[in-house]
């Protein structure tokens, strides 16, 4: 053995704090490894170095007969029911989603050395790699290191990655580059000690217009949208900045928190947000942790009044303002002057692929071409030739996207031809990008612990069928954005599509049949303008049926330019629940065993991967039936709130959730009565002191929903509280039909046995 | 002590590449979980929505065998992961006959119908390591003889070239081809004996 180490291999191209800081990570993993640290402690470490677990880690996996224990060579564990052994997914920080060629070069390296070879790119401008072995993470890290990426943050309870317009200083739209903010911005917060100590994690987003989606902004903790001002004769550059976004179980929209923001302000201001959020915000409860429940608790005038107070006690630091002396480090050069494509030769499938894949940038002459990923992934060979091609048309101007993309920046429009045949000679010539094609999905239960549906599953199965016959669909159509989330926790951005959907599962004579939440509504300009409402529960079966039919309505019935949040708030949502009413149901297993298996899986359905909950309990037939009708108090709830009537419609959803706890209550207590008082006792310790209620990873989150919407009712909510008690009226009672079906799984071994 | 030779991969080819689907392996890859020889392996990854690449992936705790399509040829790759003790060519025999079992096991499952058949007298070594072994000639002429001396324990007398890919870029990988035609179980008997 040569003892040749990476460490040794890269030297000081390391720079030295992240050097440090990952032999520290080494050493933890060295006495976490002989037992001597603790795995709760290790978890958190390795989490906020991007080390998450995956799919499972807990050594169990359900074949479709039975749960599977996975032999891993010995016991030990890199945190509470993880094994040590078990492959975890790797995500790496990727600022304003920037890549340069030798960075793009060393991704595509690990991603054969340390993963399965494929690099998976984010909703959130991250990469992601999947299967790595604990052990193999150190030196990973030296070498992204070694090129300026660090993993540190990309996890837990700190500043994730910060975001940007992929179009940034190259749009048409933009009042300016927001490039070298969200730089200064990230670096600055990257583990810096005031931003050390949050309930949660905190998301910042830039953007350089409003009506566009790319920055997303509305959809942050803290958002922030380029804007100019005259101050005094001169156009000062500034941030309209939004704080207390947050998609999750329940979306919250932001709230304005200054419509100028100065550029010499900006780096103390989230400063100040930071130790706000990190003295004030919740600890304990993680489900109202993110800084939009403390906004929410405090009101936005205190909160703001806060941070202000805070900004002034703030000691001054240099870093505030020094970046403004190199605004231009990230201001980018062509390769190639620009030049038109001027009748050029085309080769076939050219035609096609610019119509959707090229943007004209500000700049005369030069392009951007959006390399269309199907779900997100490319191979390392695929990235390794991308960063040649990189090499030969642009400079490093390539960024990723949050609809799972990559951009080059700066290409000639002469060179598009020859790009073209390039891109397709390595099978990135995809066509269809930024359309009802191009569907944005979260890892679901491919990889993700807390995946329910196969999100990935249904997005291929989706792109199949929509590829084919993408030449034959109306304009209107290809322009819909449909995205994908294996559970409510929105990864997929659901919320803000056209045509969202998330994972569910329900209990069908006995068996577990994989569902999807249709979510309708939901505007994916303005960055992430409005989110969108349940409307279904459909099985994963029909659910292309479900867009099928949703296109062709749209395309039959609309009035002239009407889109298609227009068309269906029109038609509005009992006429949408009839359209989706008979691809609600599910054949009996007899009928078509397909039902009863997700998209790209062969085996039985479950949902035990997950993790198991602790049941028992008898069961009344009555329960299905009595939580379907609380379904349908919430989704009346939802006709009242369109129909301007949010009073109602709040307490309507408030008493959804009653009904809900009732049904579950009456499983064991038949005779509880109509009393909500003595409903929620009862179901309270009945099933959340008995953790009966209890989600394997969300905990009695739903259950404080009811709770608090009982204990603090609202007295003049508006129709944004409408909404939101609406949507946890809607995961109250998932969680409900889930316990329902926990409950009836027990019973079922209990007759077994 | 694990020596230099870590992640090597080995590539066997398939003799008509549209025999068996990635759906059908995914599906025999899924049984394989349920029924495992001597190794953990824990799940499938379908990545058919990309041409070059692998195509179905079963990974384990060791290894990784996929469904391969990354050089635009399909074929069974077995990928070694976690470090291996020994020397150089008790590396290399161990790879080739989880390989070669990967294969027969592949070969005879009941799904396929006897259909998949590999072509013995080609296969691909890659080294996913580009630290320990770096993709040079030297590399290469370092492992000649260990390579020559394991591979002619299943190709015997028949001549055996090797062609190294060039591209620096790209990991150690090399091309071995040999004189004549060579079966799974044959190789798979040579090595064991
Ligand atoms: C182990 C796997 C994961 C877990 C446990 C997890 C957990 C969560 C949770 C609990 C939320 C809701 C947070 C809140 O608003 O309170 C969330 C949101 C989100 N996650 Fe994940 N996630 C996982 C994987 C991923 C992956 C793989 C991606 C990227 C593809 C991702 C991207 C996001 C995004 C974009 C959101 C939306 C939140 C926002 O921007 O406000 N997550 N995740
Ligand atoms: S939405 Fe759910 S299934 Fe998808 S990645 Fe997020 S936590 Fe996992």
């Amino acid at each position: 053995m040569s003892g040749l180490t990476w460490k040794d291999e890269l030297g000081d191209r390391i720079p030295e704090d992240l050097g440090r800081e990952i032999d520290i990570f080494e050493t933890e993993i060295e006495l976490r490894s002989q037992d001597k640290l603790d795995e709760t402690l290790f978890a958190e470490t390795r989490l906020r170095r991007g080390v998450y677990g995956q799919r499972y880690d807990n050594g169990q996996r359900f074949d479709g007969t039975e749960t599977q224990q996975l032999a891993y060579p010995e016991a030990l564990t890199k945190g509470p029911n993880t094994m040590w052994h078990a492959p975890g997914m790797q995500r790496i920080k990727i600022p304003f989603g920037g890549l340069s060629v030798e960075q793009m070069e060393v991704l595509a390296d690990l991603g054969e050395e340390v993963s399965d070879s494929i690099l998976h790119v984010t909703t959130r401008q991250d990469i992601q790699l999947h299967y790595v072995h604990i052990e193999d993470t150190p030196d990973m890290m030296r070498r992204l290191a070694a090129v300026g990426i660090t993993t540190r943050e990309a996890c837990g309870n700190s500043v994730r990655n910060v975001t940007a317009c992929p179009l940034a200083g190259v749009c048409n739209t933009e009042s300016f580059d927001v490039t070298p903010y969200s730089r200064a911005l990230a670096r600055f917060l990257l583990g810096h000690e005031d931003m050390q100590d949050f309930g949660r994690k905190f998301k910042i987003a830039f953007s350089g217009c409003r009506h566009e989606a790319c920055g997303l902004t509305n959809m942050h903790d803290l958002g922030a949208l380029g804007v100019t001002r005259m101050v005094d004769g001169v156009e000062k550059r500034g941030f309209e900045v939004w704080v207390g976004g947050g998609l999750g179980a329940v979306p919250h929209q932001a709230k304005l928190f200054d419509e100028f923001v100065s550029e010499e302000e900006l780096l103390p201001l989230a400063q100040a947000i930071g130790r706000v959020f990190a003295r004030l915000g919740e600890k304990r409860n993680r489900a109202r942790a993110r800084v939009k429940f403390l906004i929410a608790k405090l009101g936005i005038e205190e909160f703001k009044r806060l941070v202000l107070e805070e900004r002034q006690q703030l000691p001054h630091d240099d870093r505030w303002t020094s970046y403004l002396d190199d605004l231009d480090e990230t201001d980018e050069e062509p390769l190639k002057p620009g030049q038109a494509l001027n009748g050029a030769d085309q080769p076939e499938g050219f035609e096609a692929w610019h119509e959707t894949n090229v943007y004209r940038q500000r700049q005369t002459g030069h392009v951007v071409v959006t390399v269309y990923l199907p779900l997100g992934d490319l191979t390392s060979n695929q990235m390794r030739s991308l960063a040649s091609i990189s090499q030969r048309y642009v400079k490093d101007t390539v960024r990723l996207t949050v609809e799972q993309n990559v951009v080059l920046r700066w290409i000639s429009e002469a060179d598009l031809p020859a790009l073209y045949s390039e891109l397709k000679a390595i099978g990135l010539g995809g066509a269809a990008a930024g359309t009802i094609v191009d569907i944005t999905a979260c890892p679901g239960t491919d990889t993700c612990k807390l995946g329910i549906s196969s999100s990935r599953g249904l997005a291929g199965e989706l792109r199949r069928r929509l590829a084919e016959r993408y030449h034959t669909l109306d304009a209107a159509v290809q322009d819909l954005r449909i995205k994908i989330s294996g559970c409510f926790n929105s990864c997929g951005q659901h919320h803000a599509a056209d045509i969202g959907f998330y994972g569910i599962s329900r209990k069908i004579n006995g068996l577990t049949v994989p569902h999807f939440q249709v979510i309708l509504g939901g505007r994916w300009k303005d960055n992430a303008g409005s989110f969108g409402l349940p409307m279904a529960a459909v099985p994963s079966k029909n659910i292309p049926a479900v867009v099928e039919r949703l296109a062709e309505r749209f395309i039959g019935e609309r009035q002239q330019a009407e889109n298609f949040q227009d068309y269906i708030g029109r038609i509005g949502k009992r006429e949408v629940k009839a359209i989706l009413d008979d691809l609600a149901q599910v054949p009996t297993y007899e009928e078509d065993p397909s039902f009863y298996r997700d998209w790209g899986d062969v085996r039985e359905y479950t949902i035990d991967d997950m993790g198991k909950g602790e049941c028992a309990g008898e069961v009344v037939p009555l329960a299905q039936f009595e939580l379907t009708a609380a379904e349908r108090e919430a989704f009346e709830a939802q006709i009242l709130l369109d129909e301007g009537d949010a009073g109602v419609a709040y307490s309507i959803a408030c008493g959804a959730m009653v009904q809900a706890a009732r049904a579950l209550v009456r499983t064991q207590f038949l005779d509880v009565g109509d009393d909500a008082e003595r409903i929620i006792e009862e179901f309270r310790t009945r099933f959340v002191d008995t953790e009966l209620f209890f989600d394997p990873f969300a905990k009695d989150k739903f259950a404080r929903y009811l709770f608090r919407n009982h204990e603090e009712p609202l007295t003049n909510p508006s129709a944004e509280d409408a909404h939101r008690t609406i949507e946890e009226a809607q995961l109250f009672i998932e969680g409900a039909f889930a316990c329902y079906g926990r409950i009836s799984d027990a019973e079922g071994t209990l007759a077994g046995s | 002590m694990p020596n230099d030779l870590q992640r090597l991969n080995i590539k066997f080819y398939l003799e008509d590449e549209t025999s068996v689907s990635p759906e059908e392996v995914f599906r025999i890859f899924n049984r394989w979980i349920s029924e495992p020889r001597d190794e953990v392996l824990i799940d499938v990854a379908d990545y058919t929505h990309i041409p070059n690449g692998p195509q179905t992936l079963l990974v384990g705790h060791e290894s990784d065998y996929s469904l391969d399509n990354t050089d635009g040829r399909m074929g069974l790759r077995y990928g070694r992961k976690r470090p291996v003790d020994g020397d150089a060519r008790q590396c290399l025999r161990a790879a080739l006959s989880a390989a070669l079992n990967a294969c027969q096991r592949l070969e005879e499952a009941p799904e396929v119908e006897g259909r998949a058949q590999f072509r013995g007298a080609e296969l691909q070594m890659s080294v996913f390591d580009r630290l320990g072994s770096p993709n040079s000639a030297q590399t290469l002429e370092a492992l000649r003889e260990d390579l020559l001396a394991v591979l002619s324990e299943i190709y015997g007398e028949a001549q055996i070239s090797l062609t190294r890919d060039e591209d620096e870029r790209q990991c150690l990988t090399v091309q071995i081809q040999a004189q004549g035609d060579f079966s799974v179980a044959s190789m798979q008997q040579a090595l064991a004996a």
